[in-house]
């Protein structure tokens, strides 16, 4: 089926057209066929790279300029939602029927805001989490949806993540039961299932774009489901890394899937010491610019340098611990071509799209703190194999596994790649995450009634798949304890959330978060300090992962409590009585000492080396202190603790900045983080008066401070700029090299 | 079928090294008229466009048009074992997709390597109109980038209807190179205005220095802050031109 023959506005065809697409591919045809075109609710579940998004963004065009629509598009990633963003945006060109143009927003932070600026929008992108916070907000224009479209709904069956996903379904279906709903995922084993409960048609294809040969290497021979094989060079030991080498000889790409990010640093190591004599000079000379870029990114810790070293050997990591800034660099150099294998972490295969001619499976076991080792699903592997081939370059991908013996061969063979994914669960009927659905329920007026309340879990996939009557037990439990600690409140047959359980729910927090913040609040530490809030917010269930205390640092952690006794909220479990409770009492600690140290204005470098937290962990650390130092900044005012809010305002400013209350008049002025603010307190700038009287020439005479950024300063504080001042100073230009493709 | 014949190996292997210079990875275009290859270096700052008539060959057949993807440093390394007076043959066996290249002389040696994916990418010429023709010795050129690279990673090219100028400006030192119209190193120079754009000296000089071997005379064009084209003129039915990027002057 060819774009020219579907039923959709001319303008929109010239687009797809114009992006180099003339064809439908067989699953998406198959989409078409189904009447995705005509409002019909679907499931597609099909590989990666087989064409979903284009779909969906039919439908949606569709949707915003024949029938005057609004769509909403669920993500599960932030990273996943900008990158669809960016998809949608070539569709801006195009006039709606009020001669408008086509509008696409994103919103994926603040989770206390209905974010009524939305409204404007036709095509709006969030993640399912915001998505959840906007219906507790009860946004308004969620009345106005007209399609909805679920991406990676195979989701469902992750424990963290799932469960919201189906939350969020099913209000959308609730409040807004004639919305088309378009559900996306790769192939399980039961989309019928999900499609049954989204009383969707399901389409479910094993079709891509490009060939996928799975198999498994043994030595130096590799074996592929359909009995061919073949033998590799071994200029190393290590069999994966020939495997890469190989690749790369015959101008491919390997991405590795490593278990853990100790390997994936390791493994890549290793490649840069193999691939020196194979980069050549032209690709050396690219390769040492995006190393520079690294290292002109965010604040210089020994991670960034090595990454750094290792792109410009044409190799490089990509894990959780990186910085965002990073990842994305890492991204676009290996899209180009010009990182020639990359080792991960599994994030990345449930993250954004970066397909290579070989995908390298180096384990197959995870290991999991407590747990031990245990094999990854086939759902997992699927999606990992999945990212072999780019569409347009690769005739075929590759994606192998590796076996150390012929025993293992035959097993990984059986038990990945002749084998189909796992049905999806749900993992909703956990009391744990219920408890904030629950009570988002009722305090978001879905159900103001207790059957009210079953009747709406009733429609969830978890009750699809088991008894509704599975989850009562659970929600009548949950009811109780929320009427004890005075979050909803009854009348009679009804039930209604007091004005702390509105705001709980708005506040997108756990009650248990918000009952520990109420009572340390309330009963406080006998001295008050900023590790008193800190360790506050690290204590709540919110604060997740949490950070597990490495064996060498107990002591120190030890040590640590006991100077700290008196400033913290909660007594100290007792050592010998309950050592798990004791040794998650020293993971909160160590937490906010690693948040208090950040406040303090310890450099990432130091972070590191320190504490062993990565500039990316830090990052994630920031963010969910500073969500749930404002969340009990809110409680605290809710609760009349005025005495209190200076302080937390203040640690909720200086955990934002990363600095000392004496920069925060300096990091409120643009383009001045913390590293530029603490240079411009030295040398004597402390206040903004200091900089309104300060001379341009000073400004640009100290480090990291461009001419630029020195008039950007002064035009924020209200200073004056001699325009001959400015002259002279702008002479000092640097040059900066053009791309040929400007031209 | 593509099967072709040198009697000089030496005038294939000059041409590979300067595409080398730029290039990881070379589509190279098949007819039976002859071979071409247009493409970006992977910084995207530069171009080759290069040509060679099936005259330029001493044997030339090549059934189908074709593209031929080669890892163009793998093939270096292999063409750098040819010596005086060895004649090169290269031919594409299309059913193994492997290149065959025989260096026949003092005695014979048969390689092969592997043809790559071809990348179906169109590159298209830099749309610039130039103010400035210049045309040069190849060897005058390489000398004048050659004083330059001494002091500075940047060259500043100026020119009007008498002179070219190169102005190196380093943390240090500084240089200042003064081509006259008629002198040894610039043969001609024409400028419909006054021109100057700044350059990279690592690309400039191992361009020009890659081009020495297989060109007498090269024809700069530029204009102020555009790119600049280098053609060198070639003994046979051919061209070699680059193009690369300036460096802009920025706050």
């Amino acid at each position: 089926m060819r774009i020219e023959e579907l039923s959709i506005p001319e303008s929109v065809k010239q687009v797809i057209i114009t992006s180099g697409i003339t064809e439908l591919y067989p699953p998406q045809e198959e989409a078409i066929r189904a009447g995705a075109l005509e409002e019909k609710n679907l499931v597609l579940a099909s590989p990666t790279a087989s064409g979903k998004t284009l779909i969906a963004e039919l439908c949606a065009l569709k949707h915003v300029l024949e029938r005057d629509g609004k769509v909403l598009y669920l993500t599960p990633l932030r990273a996943l939602a900008s990158e669809k963003y960016e998809e949608f945006r070539k569709y801006t060109v195009i006039r709606k029927r009020n001669r408008r143009r086509v509008s696409v927003g994103i919103s994926t932070g603040d989770y206390d805001s209905s974010d009524s600026w939305l409204e404007r929008y036709d095509i709006i992108i969030t993640t399912n989490e915001k998505c959840d916070s906007l219906l507790r907000h009860r946004a308004r224009w969620v009345n106005e949806i007209s399609l909805v479209v679920a991406d990676e709904v195979h989701l469902l069956n992750d424990a963290e993540r799932g469960p919201t996903l189906e939350v969020v379904l099913a209000r959308l279906m609730q409040v807004n039961p004639n919305a088309q709903l378009l559900a996306l995922s790769a192939t399980v084993k039961n989309a019928e299932e999900a499609a049954d409960w989204l009383k969707a048609d399901y389409i479910t294809t094993e079709w891509r774009p490009v060939v996928l040969k799975e198999g498994v290497l043994l030595h130096d021979e590799f074996h592929f489901k359909d009995g061919g094989a073949q033998k590799i060079e071994k200029p190393t030991k290590n069999p994966a890394m020939n495997l890469a080498l190989h690749i790369v000889k015959s101008g491919g790409q390997a991405l590795i899937f490593a278990g853990t990010r100790k390997n994936s640093v390791s493994l890549a190591k290793r490649a840069a010491t193999d691939m020196r004599t194979i980069i050549s000079k032209p690709m050396k000379r690219s390769l040492t610019r995006i190393a520079e870029e690294i290292l002109a990114t965010g604040e210089r810790t020994r991670l960034s340098e090595l990454l750094a070293e290792l792109i410009s050997q044409g190799t490089a990591f990509h894990h959780a611990g990186l910085g965002g800034g990073h990842r994305r660099t890492i991204e676009d150099a290996f899209r180009e071509g010009k990182i020639k294998i990359l080792t991960a972490t599994p994030t990345l295969a449930f993250g954004v799209n970066l397909p290579a001619r070989m995908v390298i499976i180096h384990d197959y076991r995870r290991y999991e703190p407590g747990y031990g080792y245990y094999p990854i699903t086939v759902l997992e592997y699927k999606q990992m194999a999945g990212r072999a081939g780019r569409p347009r370059y690769d005739k075929i991908g590759e994606a192998l596994l590796i076996a150390k013996t012929e025993d293992e061969r035959d097993y990984l063979m059986e038990s990945y790649v002749l084998s189909e994914p796992e049905r999806i669960w749900s993992k909703l009927a956990v009391e744990r995450i219920l408890r904030s659905h629950v009570l988002a329920t009722i305090a978001a007026d879905f159900a103001h009634t207790e059957q009210g309340i079953y009747d709406f879990f009733g429609r969830t996939f978890y009750a699809y798949q088991y008894d509704p009557r599975a989850m009562k037990g659970v929600i009548t439990k949950i009811l109780k304890f929320l009427y004890k600690e005075k979050m909803i409140e009854v009348n009679g047959e009804n039930v209604y959330a007091t004005r702390f359980g509105r705001r709980v729910s708005e506040l997108y927090i756990d009650p248990i978060s918000a009952v520990i913040i109420r009572e340390a609040l309330l009963n406080r530490a006998p001295k008050l300090t900023d590790m008193s809030f800190l360790h506050m917010v690290a204590h709540t269930p919110d604060m997740f992962p949490k950070l597990r205390p490495y064996s060498r640092e107990i002591d120190n952690l030890a040590l640590f409590v006991d100077e700290h006794r008196e400033e913290f909220m909660f007594d100290v479990p007792d050592e010998w009585e309950d050592r798990i409770a004791y040794e998650e009492f020293l993971g909160e600690a160590k937490l906010a000492w690693v948040m208090d140290a950040w406040i303090e204005e310890t450099t990432e470098d130091e972070t590191i080396e320190k504490f062993r937290v990565q500039p990316g962990d830090l990052y994630r650390l920031i963010q969910t202190t500073r969500w749930l130092l404002y969340s009990s900044y809110e409680l605290a005012s809710l609760f009349g603790h005025k005495d209190l809010l200076p302080h937390l305002a203040e640690l909720m400013e200086r955990t934002e900045n990363g600095v000392k209350a004496e920069l925060l008049p300096l990091v409120r002025l643009e383009g001045i983080g913390r590293v530029r603010a603490r240079t411009l307190y030295n040398s004597g700038l402390k206040t903004v008066k200091d900089l309104k009287e300060a001379p341009l020439n000073k400004l640009v005479s100290l480090p990291l401070i461009g001419p630029k950024l020195a008039k950007k300063i002064k035009e924020q504080v209200g200073g004056f700029v001699k325009s001959e001042e400015w002259k002279k100073l702008k002479k000092k230009k640097t040059l900066e090299q053009r791309a040929l493709t400007q031209y | 079928m593509f099967k072709v014949r040198m009697a000089d190996a030496k005038f294939l292997k000059d041409m590979i090294s300067a595409i080398s210079i730029l290039i990881d990875e070379a589509t190279f275009d098949l007819t039976s008229d002859g071979i071409k290859l247009r493409a970006m270096d992977p910084s995207r700052v530069a171009m080759v466009d290069f040509e060679w008539q099936k005259t330029v060959f001493d044997e030339y057949v090549c059934g189908e048009a074709m593209k031929m993807c080669v890892n163009i440093s793998e093939m270096m390394k292999l063409l750098r074992r040819t010596g005086k007076d060895e004649s090169v043959e290269l031919s594409l066996d299309e059913k193994t997709g492997r290149l065959k290249i025989a260096i026949k002389g003092k005695y014979t040696r048969t390689f092969n390597m592997p043809t790559l994916e071809a990348i179906e990418e169109e590159v298209p010429t830099p749309k610039v109109t130039f103010n400035v023709r210049a045309k040069t010795t190849t060897e005058g050129l390489r000398e004048a980038i050659e004083d330059a690279s001494l002091v500075s990673d940047h060259v500043r090219i100026e020119a009007d209807n008498e002179k070219m100028v190169m102005q190196a400006t380093g943390d240090i030192m500084g240089a200042t190179i003064e081509l006259k119209k008629g002198s040894d190193a610039l043969l001609d120079i024409e400028a419909k205005e006054a021109s100057k754009a700044t350059f990279s000296l690592s690309y400039l000089s191992e361009i020009v220095k890659a081009a020495v071997a297989t060109s007498d005379i090269a024809t700069l064009e530029f204009s102020t802050d555009m790119p600049i084209k280098l053609d060198f003129k070639q003994p046979k039915e051919g061209k070699l031109t680059f193009y690369l990027a300036p460096r802009i002057e920025v706050e």
